[in-house]
């Protein structure tokens, strides 16, 4: 673990809401989130939990109805002289925070490559334009320099490529080429929304290994949102549990997969299907989430949690310690709470990963 | 890209012909007669058709006139103008119903653009609000509600244009027809470019360019105009319809020597020639325009482009 890396990159109490016709959406309720050099931190939950308006804040593309009611992003700018200087991103003005963060020291990857591209525009002339948006170089310099982004990311025949349009390629080329256009201009951290959720399960493969690549090789530092919990395993080193606009668990792959200790996770980790468990019911966590346009009382998760108290319907937990990496907000940790023991499949799942992750080692 | 154009200009070809025999056995279907003055006996009627040849069957008349229309002979009006050549009697008209036409279209294309642009890229703010506020007043008020207050202002009150065309001060005085039928293309168009920007401008390609820190004015014009603009090429298409069917109404209002007023005429006096070249005149307009929709079309998506290879 790098617990002792520099941090690049830290959201404290971010807190979000969304203007609708039918009031305001609390969609995101005091995020705290921490990453460090060359480190992959996981955004984990479901669809609504607020993954990726997080990073949207980060970036700074956040439609126009959404408010900012609080909260900070420091992002640690390196100047050219080498000292270091957090910069409130928040703060900063949009057409600055696009002139020297956007791009040049975080970029990001969409989810569905069908869309992430300019129909238009042809992948050379978008290369070359992202390029040049940063760098005063010349178009041939630009264009030497994207062919060898298109090498670096697996893609065969560049030149051809270059003079062909988004249409003319696969969902995985073209993923492959949005991560391009992304490291263009070497960013130092790499925030990817799902980047395989709408791909193929074998080209999936595939990207995955190919990011990992290149993390270790440039030394990224990546922000991996999710729902799939099996990616969370094949690319994170720290993991982030979101619910309902709030972080409910964190703490490293490790800390997650081996001891959760939110019943939200739990439920996660019970329903990622498994050969194993050919022929009986995947597991799914019962209700829905919660209604964002109400106020939330007491921990968002109760209604759907079979060992909801009392006191989850009155008051929000606060995040417990349970080490220095190991974070989760549940009451179960106030030592007030009876004591709950994981459900025995769930028990039963945690040994097999530990199994097959010794085999994985021995291997 | 060549054989895109071949394919839809053979295309326009077959539907010009197949228009002109659909709009021949049409008037075949009109009761009366070019001759349907009543001091005529039948007998004189049986000489007049005869003439004309208007007393062979339908097929052979068909023939006759698509042989002769494709040498440029339109026929003859009967009722009109006696004996005088359709072609020359349309050929000034045309152009003057064609220059108001274009210069409507091109004007109303261009503020409604500028309009609708500017309301999106201010949404919600003081350029949104003027905009679409034109814009509901142009679409939901009837043309010739404006027409009649620019009459009253421009025209009558103020007197910076001619009322009634005038033949020697032809740019003058096709600027009220031009204002009035432009009132309805600017709404249109400023309209459907706010929306059609405002959604480009939300795309994941938008996104991924400002995530990419790539400059504003970069954005707007290769990433939201140039997407925003394919959409806008087809309403314009469907917009000419309009323009065409407004000129019957707006040409008779200001007296404009064109072809719309000349339709009504035309119609009214059974003058089957005049009626038969002023539509397909009207199709060749309408052919054309889709045309080059079509084309500019190809121009600017590269996904037509291409497939058409």
């Amino acid at each position: 673990m790098k617990d002792e890396a520099e941090v690049v990159l830290k959201l404290s109490d971010l807190d979000i809401s969304f203007r609708s016709p039918r009031g305001l959406i609390h969609a995101i309720r005091g995020v705290d989130i921490t990453l460090r050099r060359g480190e992959t931190v996981a955004l984990v939950g479901e669809s609504g939990s607020g993954k990726s308006v997080t990073m949207r804040a980060v970036m700074g593309i956040l439609p126009d109805n959404a408010v900012v009611n609080s909260g900070e992003i420091f992002y640690t700018l390196e100047t050219k002289d080498g000292s270091r200087e957090a910069v409130n991103l928040l703060k900063s003005k949009a057409t600055w925070r696009e002139e020297h963060i956007n791009g040049s020291h975080i970029a990001m990857v969409f989810q569905d490559p069908m869309t992430s591209l300019n129909p238009t525009m042809r992948i050379g002339s978008q290369l070359i334009g992202a390029i040049r948006s940063h760098e005063r170089i010349s178009r041939t310099e630009a264009y030497a320099r994207s062919l060898k982004l298109l090498t670096e990311v697996g893609i065969t025949a560049p030149e051809e490529r270059m003079e062909q349009f988004p249409h003319q390629l696969s969902g995985g080329m073209r993923q492959r080429v949005v991560i391009a256009i992304a490291l263009s201009c070497n960013p130092d951290i790499l925030i990817c929304d799902e980047p395989t959720t709408a791909l193929d399960v074998t080209v999936q493969e595939k990207i995955l290994r190919m990011i990992n690549r290149i993390q270790a090789q440039r030394q990224l530092s990546v922000v991996f949102i999710t729902h799939n919990m099996g990616v969370v395993a094949r690319v994170a080193d720290y993991v982030n549990v979101m619910y309902a606009g709030k972080v409910v668990e964190s703490g490293t792959i490790v800390d997650i997969f081996y001891d959760p200790r939110h019943p939200y996770t739990w439920g996660l980790l019970s329903s990622i299907p498994e050969v194993e468990s050919v022929g009986t019911d995947l597991y799914s966590i019962p209700g829905t989430p919660p209604d964002l346009r109400k106020e939330i009382r007491g921990d968002a998760f109760a209604p759907r949690n079979r060992y909801a108290m009392e006191i989850d319907y009155k008051a929000q937990p606060p995040m417990f310690r349970i080490s220095d990496t190991h974070y989760a907000a549940t009451w179960l940790l106030d030592e007030r709470a009876p004591k709950v023991e994981r459900p025995p499949e769930l028990e039963q799942r945690i040994r097999r990963l530990k199994e097959e992750a010794k085999q994985y080692a021995a291997g | 890209m060549r054989k895109y154009i071949l394919k839809r200009l053979l295309i326009s070809a077959a539907t010009l012909f197949v228009m002109l025999v659909i709009l021949f056995l049409l008037l075949e279907l009109m009761p009366g007669s070019p001759f349907n003055d009543v001091k005529l006996s039948p007998e004189q009627r049986a000489v007049l058709e005869a003439k004309y040849g208007l007393d062979k069957p339908v097929w052979e008349r068909l023939g006759m006139y698509i042989g002769n229309a494709l040498r440029g002979d339109f026929g003859v009006s009967y009722v009109l103008a006696k004996d005088v050549p359709v072609s020359s009697l349309l050929s000034s008209r045309v152009g003057v119903s064609i220059r108001i036409g274009l210069f409507s279209l091109f004007i109303g294309t261009f503020v409604g653009l500028v309009i609708g642009f500017a309301a999106a890229l201010w949404q919600g703010k003081l350029p949104d609000k003027i905009g679409m506020a034109i814009s509901v007043i142009g679409l939901s008020v009837p043309s010739y509600v404006f027409a009649v207050l620019f009459c009253y202002f421009l025209g009558f009150k103020w007197k910076w244009f001619p009322l009634i065309y005038d033949l020697r001060r032809p740019v003058t005085s096709a600027m009220l027809p031009i204002l009035a039928s432009g009132v309805m293309i600017v709404s249109v168009i400023a309209r459907f470019t706010r929306d059609e920007t405002l959604r480009v401008m939300q795309s994941d390609y938008v996104l991924f360019a400002r995530c990419q820190g790539i400059s504003r004015w970069n954005v707007i014009i290769n990433y939201i105009l140039r997407n925003a603009l394919l959409p806008i090429v087809t309403v314009m298409g469907s917009l000419v319809i309009s323009l065409l069917t407004g000129t019957l109404v707006i040409e008779g209002m200001f007296a404009v020597p064109g072809i719309g007023s000349f339709m009504g005429t035309a119609i009214s006096g059974n003058d089957y020639n005049v009626i038969l070249a002023l539509s397909f005149v009207y199709s060749v307009i309408y052919v054309v325009v889709m045309l080059g929709v079509d084309l500019i079309y190809g121009i600017l998506d590269p996904r037509i482009r291409i497939a058409g290879k």
